[in-house]
């Protein structure tokens, strides 16, 4: 069994200005992976490489299962956008779960040793250009977002 | 569905699918120990060739099983990660996989079977003198 | 304005001369080729310059400014590929407006006032060019540096798979993030294709090797490991490493040695200890 490791260049360009919208609702484990593919696909489709396909696919993972876990379940969308300059992926995760009592010390927490929520947090911030959290009990939202120069 | 453990000699081989569940894990696990209890084998291969995502907690779920085994006596390796996996982890932080590695299945059995002799031999027999 | 687009009008044949001649004295360096095609644009401009006081109050708005404008830019193009300095290239542009004014105070009979309110106009327009001017001009050579730095890019950081189960990788110029990124996926893709299970990073063409560079080197150590490969860092200059100890860089991941001779005997040391076993000889 041997699987090709190296990188498909072969994908052709997307043209400009398409916008997509893909809602993946995260209910049980299989969503998870659901979410990730959903992602990929959509980060191919607009011209990202491997690596960064990966990335997001890794952070998709991250966020829906931190849902999944501590919230019970809850939305990913997956936002994209294309431009003669530049492409652009924004992830946004949604739950209703009790939220996140010290978002500071979860990242800082996650950076060091830790484990679950704040490690996965933090995983996202380093692998994305820009990360928001709103949080309150009932409503939390992570928004990140990814964009490449074309 | 349980995840298949073959045995060559007495090495252990295991290929995770990409949509492990949390319930296969556990039975892995399991299974792999009990194999390694059992006397059958030295040590474990864990192939992720399949794997195109390995997340935080995909991470520590491997470096737990890897520790579990080293407990019993046995060795661990992780094999076939693919080269944007390992980009990914090593940007998400410093010690994500604490296991041994290998390029692939074969390399995989060679070092369990390299460490195993370093340091003397199967865990559950005495040595020759 | 409408006057002073008549008075251009009138005049063009000599409004065109006599700025070919400041273009001789400003850019005394440029080739004569390069001229002749300048000499085409100078002259567009004058026609669009023209056209947009013939049309309008020269308030510097609508369409047919927007046209001076394009034309200003593709002027600033053109003399940032000739090598013309950004000095040279707003001097030029600049210096219509002399020429112009004079033109004006010759041939005008208009009143203080009129004459006042059409210098102004023209004043106004060809400032207005001449930043334009700049902006494009500094686009266009950052279009010619950025190209470039991708073609070196290419060409710097090659994968050489010199032995069996052993790649090298000069590394050559400056380390930086984006840099070390790419560096990173190379070596990986390379490791994967070539079934290497040793890398030999060279480092002798980094120029600085601070705590950064050591934490990209850090990470591309770790990445390697994850695929089941050693990497050997040679060729730290005795500076770099003073610097790196006394930073207290942890290097404990790498192994390093200070020339790539050193580095290879190292790679077959390894080799050597750990064949490639076949599954049989190893259980």
């Amino acid at each position: 069994m041997t699987k090709s490791r190296s990188p498909d260049r072969s994908a052709p360009e997307p043209a400009v200005g398409t916008e997509t919208h893909a809602v993946v609702e995260i209910r049980v484990q299989n969503d998870i992976l659901l979410a990730r593919q959903a992602s990929r696909k959509a980060a191919a489709a607009l011209g990202f490489g491997t690596v960064d396909q990966t990335r997001l696919a890794t952070i998709v993972s991250e966020l829906t299962r931190n849902a999944l876990t501590y919230a019970g379940g809850g939305a990913c969308r997956v936002l994209t956008r294309l431009t003669a300059q530049e492409r652009c992926i924004v992830i946004e995760v949604e739950d209703q779960g009790p939220g996140i009592a010290d978002v500071t010390g979860a990242l800082t927490r996650g950076y060091s040793t830790g484990g679950g929520l704040g490690l996965g947090l933090a995983a996202v911030h380093k692998l994305m250009d820009d990360m928001t959290i709103e949080t309150r009990p009932g409503r939390t939202l992570v928004r990140t977002g990814m964009t490449r120069r074309r | 569905m349980r995840v298949p453990i073959l045995r060559l000699g007495r090495v252990l081989l295991t290929s995770l699918p990409a949509d492990l569940t949390d319930q296969q894990v556990m039975d892995l696990q399991i299974d792999a120990l009990a194999l390694i209890q059992a006397g059958k084998a030295d040590g474990l291969v864990i192939d992720i060739t399949a794997a195109d995502v390995v997340d935080s907690y995909m991470a520590r779920i491997l470096s737990e099983t890897a520790k579990m085994v080293t407990i019993m006596g046995g060795v661990a390796v992780l094999a076939g990660m693919q080269p944007a996996v390992a980009l990914t982890l090593v940007e998400m932080g410093r010690g994500m996989i604490d296991m041994e590695t290998a390029f692939d299945l074969e390399g995989g059995v060679a070092k369990v079977a390299r460490l195993v002799a370093s340091r003397g031999g199967r865990h559950d027999e005495v040595p020759i003198a | 304005m409408h006057g002073l687009g008549q008075i251009l009008l009138q005049n063009r044949s000599g409004v065109l001369d006599a700025w070919l001649a400041r273009l001789r004295d400003t850019a005394p360096g440029a080739q004569p080729a390069s001229l002749q095609l300048l000499k085409l644009e100078l002259g567009t401009l004058v026609e669009k310059l023209t056209a947009y006081f013939l049309a309008g109050d020269g308030d510097g708005a609508g369409p047919a400014f927007k046209s001076v404008e394009e034309q200003a830019a593709t002027i600033s193009a053109a003399c940032a590929r000739d090598g013309l300095t950004p000095m040279e290239t707003a001097t030029l542009i600049l210096s219509l407006k002399t020429i112009a004014g004079e033109l004006l105070d010759r041939e005008t009979s208009a009143k203080a006032t009129e004459l006042y309110r059409m210098r102004t106009a023209l004043d106004a327009g060809v400032d207005r060019l001449a930043l334009i001017t700049f902006a494009a001009f500094v686009e266009t050579r950052e279009e010619i540096i950025k190209r470039q730095g991708r073609a070196l890019l290419d060409l710097a950081t090659p994968a050489l798979p010199i032995w069996r189960h052993i790649i090298l990788m000069p590394l050559v110029g400056v380390i930086d993030t984006q840099r070390a990124r790419q560096v990173m996926e190379w070596l990986l893709e390379a490791l994967a294709r070539e079934e290497a299970h040793i890398a030999i990073l060279d480092v002798t063409g980094v120029p600085l090797i601070d705590s950064r560079v050591a934490l990209h080197l850090t990470k591309t150590v770790e990445a390697a490991r994850l695929l089941g490969s050693r990497v050997i860092v040679t060729g730290i200059s005795p500076d770099a490493a003073q610097t790196l100890v006394k930073l207290d860089v942890d290097l404990s991941s790498m192994i390093t040695r200070g020339t790539l001779r050193a580095g290879l005997a190292e790679a077959f040391r390894l080799l050597g200890r750990h064949p490639k076993d076949t599954i049989e000889t190893s259980l």
